[in-house]
């Protein structure tokens, strides 16, 4: 009997990370274009340059994850926050 | 971190860099070239080489070579870039509804415009970068993604390097081939690091921009993207529909000069030349900053009335979005930075080509001992093709360009891409057929290297501008790029010395 469960393959991390990864990170992106201070420009481009960080953040979450269920969690938690983020700002 | 956890970053490293090697290798070599097409304009074009000298007729002068061309019908907008190029006007024109703008190069020593097709090579390059020569928007978005990898594969590729100083100072020679790449691989990636983060950033950002926009700006904006791309590109009133006078710019730049004083104008735009409603926006540079935002004067262009000056200090958003474009491109620090990251950029280069070499030698070890070449996998001689035959096929391009001078037909957009994706499917083919991959990339850097030294020589036999005189009449826009090939010829050649055959491998 396995004495801990065998960790994910790369195959499915990367597509967790490449599918939720990109879900959550464009999720908090809309909500930093939202909720940051400053113009909606200032708002726009600064929530922009984040995105990229915000995908690789995700992507090296998803290959250092142990558990495949517990990483679509996490992902999706933080797809939910950011939408919810965008939502509470007033844009539906 | 354990053992399990870097096994897994480094296949995902190694899977990244597979599978978009090639792509990354590409984009990183034509990026560099890139670097320098302003540069390399006058010496490829040779129909551009100008003078220069005292006396520079204003830009009014400049333009009554095209009064006609705009009286003909409306145009919307006329953007006049100042001494690029080796010291020329280039005025990009459009009318309503056009889908390109048209450019027009004008030697401002005498007035005359340039005619014919000029600078196909330089425009190939830059495509080439940008868009892979893919379809609009499609291209620019994969180059975007493959920022995004790039970020990727840095960042796992630190992660998994457990002892970076060591590894900064080790390049093992008299070893095998599998160790000597791997070495300059992490050198290469240790000492580069803080560039390729910085251009693999940048480059995702503006490859997925026309997607950043829509998203963030429709966001910031309530949904209102056109708002939000007026913001980012800057409100153009209407047309009023009523002709008048064409704008007397030379008093404006003027005023824009006694404004900002110690700022040179690089560029004036005039927004629906010869209209009742036309304006006139002046953009000064400001070589000590990054940001090249807001150095801009407008004016009524019907009588010349100062209407605004942008804020020299702009918000952080607007500073932000006007630094990317210069910190990606180099623009922001003269000709001695764009020689680090030519320098750095090779680096990136090499990093593409050596990570796909390192993997292939794995592969090849695995597969044991190998009698004949026909046994030799194809994609390792694919590879070496490939990663051999683009630098032979960019450097044939510039000696076709400068060629073009005295056979116009091979100086076209068209027969250069012809020229380039045909020498560089030979390459490849070479490559697969040749009876060692390595002894086929060593081949492909010595071909290289010869043309390089012999880009001087070529430039020399087709425009009679040999080295010894452009050096003795100071013509460096010329001067400065022969100089540069030979640079560029002894690095090709030192390359192909390192892969010389170390003990009993080919």
């Amino acid at each position: 009997m396995a004495l801990r469960p065998a960790l994910p393959a790369l195959r499915w991390r990367m597509t967790a990370g490449v599918v939720g990864g990109t879900l959550a990170a464009v999720a908090v992106t809309l909500a930093l274009a939202r909720l940051l201070p400053g113009s909606a420009l200032d708002r726009a481009v600064l929530a922009g340059v984040a995105l990229p960080l915000i995908w690789l953040a995700a992507m090296l979450r998803a290959l250092l994850a142990n558990r495949l269920g517990r990483l679509w969690l996490e992902l999706a938690a933080v797809a939910l926050a950011g939408v919810l983020g965008a939502l509470i700002s007033g844009w539906a | 971190m354990n053992g399990v956890t870097t096994r897994i970053l480094f296949s995902a490293h190694s899977a990244v860099g597979i599978v978009l090697g090639a792509a990354l290798f590409v984009v990183c070599l034509s990026g560099t070239v890139a670097l320098f097409v302003d540069e390399a304009t006058p010496w490829s074009s040779p129909g551009l080489r100008v003078d220069g000298g005292t006396g520079a007729a204003g830009l009014d002068s400049q333009l009554s070579a095209l009064r006609e061309t705009f009286a003909a019908g409306p145009v919307a907008i006329v953007i006049a870039e100042l001494d690029v190029e080796g010291g020329l006007t280039r005025i990009s024109w459009r009318r309503p509804g056009d889908a390109h703008n048209r450019i027009v190069r004008i030697d401002p020593s005498t007035g005359a415009a340039l005619g014919g097709e000029h600078a196909a090579w330089p425009a190939f390059l830059t495509d080439l970068h940008t868009d892979l020569l893919l379809p609009k928007p499609w291209g620019r978005y994969v180059v975007g993604l493959s920022g995004l990898v790039m970020l990727l594969s840095a960042a796992t590729g630190i992660l998994v390097h457990r002892k970076p100083l060591r590894q900064a100072f080790t390049c093992r020679r008299g070893r095998s081939h599998l160790l000597r790449y791997t070495d300059w691989h992490k050198l290469m990636g240790l000492w580069g690091l803080p560039f390729h983060l910085m251009i693999a950033y940048t480059g995702a950002l503006l490859g997925l921009a026309g997607i950043l926009i829509v998203l963030t700006g429709g966001a910031a904006f309530d949904g209102d993207v056109a708002a939000a791309n007026k913001a980012f590109q800057g409100e153009t009133p209407p047309r009023a529909g009523e002709a008048a006078a064409p704008p007397r710019l030379d008093p404006l730049i003027a005023d824009a000069r006694a404004r900002y004083p110690g700022r040179d104008p690089a560029r004036v735009i005039v927004h629906h030349y010869g209209d009742a409603a036309a304006t006139v926006k002046v953009d000064l540079d400001d070589p000590g900053r990054l940001s090249q935002a807001d150095t801009r004067v407008v004016y009524d262009a019907t009588t010349g009335a100062f209407r605004r000056a942008l804020p020299v200090e702009a918000s952080v958003g607007r500073r932000t979005y006007a630094a990317i474009t210069p910190l990606h491109y180099a623009s922001y620090g003269g000709l001695a930075l764009k020689l680090v990251y030519a320098v750095l950029g090779l680096g990136a280069t090499l990093l593409s080509a050596s990570g796909t070499l390192i993997w292939l030698e794995r592969r090849s070890e695995r597969h044991g001992a190998i009698a004949t070449a026909r046994d030799r996998p194809r994609i390792e001689a694919l590879a070496a093709g490939f990663f051999g035959g683009m630098p032979v096929a960019t450097l044939a391009g510039f000696h076709l360009a400068v060629w073009s001078a005295a056979f116009p037909a091979i100086g076209g957009y068209g027969s250069l891409a012809v020229a380039f994706f045909g020498l560089w499917l030979a390459a490849c083919l070479a490559g697969a057929v040749a009876a060692s991959p390595r002894r086929c990339l060593r081949a492909s850097l010595a071909v290289a290297a010869l043309l390089a030294i012999g880009l001087p020589l070529s430039n020399g036999l087709a425009t009679g501008d040999w080295l010894p005189t452009t050096l003795a009449a100071g013509d460096w826009s010329v001067a400065g790029f022969d100089l540069a090939a030979i640079a560029v010829a002894a690095t090709l050649f030192t390359g192909c010395r390192r892969l010389a055959p170390s003990r009993g491998k080919h």
